[in-house]
């Protein structure tokens, strides 16, 4: 630590994050998680843009945001990570406040000095501090919807696939991408709302042990690849650009939702209207509704779904299931 | 008098009504066919005659007559709730006899009343669920 390294830029949607990190687990922690968001230096001078800065004093991190709105950090924290339980907590410093979260790899607690958040490298603050800086810049970008939604591109139309934690997103985003199609993302969709384009949002993808693509698993089990431990087991981390080196991404008009439903022993793939009660399927990010009025981002999204082909699927083995898609949907372009 | 849709009301047709957003109020209210059809219509000025033609080329209307009434409610019940203003140009001139270029293809589909069922922001909002996803991004 307490070697300054050179900005690190990032692109999320269609604004830009740029790391300064003297903290080297954090910035190659970063930097292993979103290479598939790396971009050369922008010179736009209209480009949304935040930077984060880390500095490292002695047994503590500065955290400092260069942010073009000012920002109530505790609170947009604590709506972002409401389900985790990331609350406002006392400081044992003179002044400031803090937040924090108990969490299975030890709590964390993050004091807030003179709008920099200051966290302790005896703890892991820096899985916090780096999901705040990326939602920083999708909070300042409304013309967008971040949903928890895979995505990706079938003859150059968009596809969504929307479904639940562990309904196969990642697994079935992947195997379309194994037969030559664009990926764009696994886990968070970003979509712009006025011209219904799917943006590239290419996380390193984390691979969970079970069913998958065979040119996916041919890949894992080839070894080499980092593994990291997670609450519910051990995952395989990769950028999309090492399994698939060819998979480039543009952003595509969205013409298709999968609404992702449950796995059987068969893939089954149905048309189906859209309604208003499966707008609960279209999962915003909190992030994307930070300072918007709720109502206003349901309407769009409701409008988003009425202009989309809405199919229902019920996932089976992957690659036979990627089939089905692709099959399925370039029909119904017809 | 014609009448003409509030610019900044937003729309969502889906399969079993269509949704519309006034954000200014805050208001939701959804639209059954018939509601949805004229909602429609009213992307251009359009008197109460216009309308009358219009849902006559589109639906077959027994009682031109009753259909009047029943559109002349919708209007106002619409004007009520801002999510459609008198077009300011046409005040106070006769009603418009042109359909203004309404589809010509008539269905045999039978007219029905044109309903606005006023909405309770909660009740969409209901369906909307919020994701704090990402945090799996980095282990914990």
């Amino acid at each position: 630590m307490g070697d300054v390294a050179p900005d690190q830029w990032y692109r999320f949607g269609d604004g830009y994050l740029v790391i300064r990190s003297e903290h080297l687990p954090f910035r190659s922690q970063f930097e292993r998680l979103f290479a598939g968001c790396g971009v050369p230096p922008v010179q736009d001078g209209t480009a949304t843009i935040v930077r984060c800065h880390i500095a490292v004093h002695g047994d503590e991190s500065v955290i400092r945001f260069d942010d073009p709105q000012p920002l109530d950090v505790i609170a947009f924290a604590e709506q972002l990570f409401a389900d985790r339980g990331v609350r406002e907590c006392d400081t044992a410093a003179p002044t400031g406040r803090a937040f924090g979260v108990t969490s299975p790899s030890g709590d964390v607690v993050i004091d807030v000095r003179d709008e920099a958040l200051v966290a302790s490298n005896r703890q892991s603050w820096e899985w916090l501090a780096g999901n705040i800086a990326v939602h920083r810049v999708l909070r300042l970008q409304p013309h967008l919807a971040v949903l928890h939604a895979g995505a990706v591109s079938i003859d150059n139309t968009g596809v969504l696939l929307a479904g639940g934690k562990g309904s196969g997103k990642t697994t079935l985003s992947l195997a379309i991408a194994a037969r030559g199609h664009g990926f764009l993302a696994d886990e968070m969709a970003a979509l712009r709302l006025d011209t219904r384009e799917l943006l590239p949002l290419r996380r390193s993808v984390s691979i969970r042990p079970g069913p998958g693509s065979r040119r996916v698993a041919a890949a894992v089990s080839q070894g080499g690849l980092a593994q990291e431990d997670f609450p519910d087991g051990p995952r395989v981390r990769v950028p999309i650009e090492a399994l698939f080196p060819d998979n480039v991404a543009a952003p595509v008009r969205l013409g298709a939702i999968v609404f992702m439903r449950r796995v059987q022993s068969a893939p089954a793939l149905e048309r189906m209207a859209p309604q208003r009660d499966h707008l609960r399927w279209l999962t915003p990010v909190s992030s994307t509704l930070w300072g918007q009025p709720p109502s206003g981002r349901a309407i769009r999204l409701l409008g988003i779904l009425s202009g989309a082909r809405c199919f229902r699927l019920d996932a089976g083995d992957p690659d036979e299931t990627a089939a089905l898609v692709e099959k399925t949907i370039v029909a119904s372009w017809d | 008098m014609k009448y003409q849709r509030n610019a900044s009301v937003e729309s969502a047709p889906l399969s079993d009504e269509t949704l519309l957003y006034e954000p200014k109020s805050v208001k939701f209210c959804a639209l059954n066919e018939s509601g949805a059809y004229l909602w429609e219509r009213l992307a251009t000025p359009r008197s109460v005659s216009d309308l009358l033609d219009d849902l006559g080329t589109h639906y077959r209307v027994e009682n031109r007559a009753q259909a009047q009434q029943e559109v002349q409610g919708f209007l106002d019940e619409f004007v009520r709730l801002s999510f459609v203003a008198v077009d300011p140009a046409s005040n106070g001139h006769a009603a418009s006899a042109g359909n203004g270029g309404a589809t010509a293809s008539r269905s045999d589909a039978p007219y029905g009343t044109p309903r606005i069922r006023v909405m309770d922001e909660s009740e969409v909002l209901t369906a909307f669920q919020i994701t704090s996803a990402g945090i799996s991004w980095w282990v914990m």
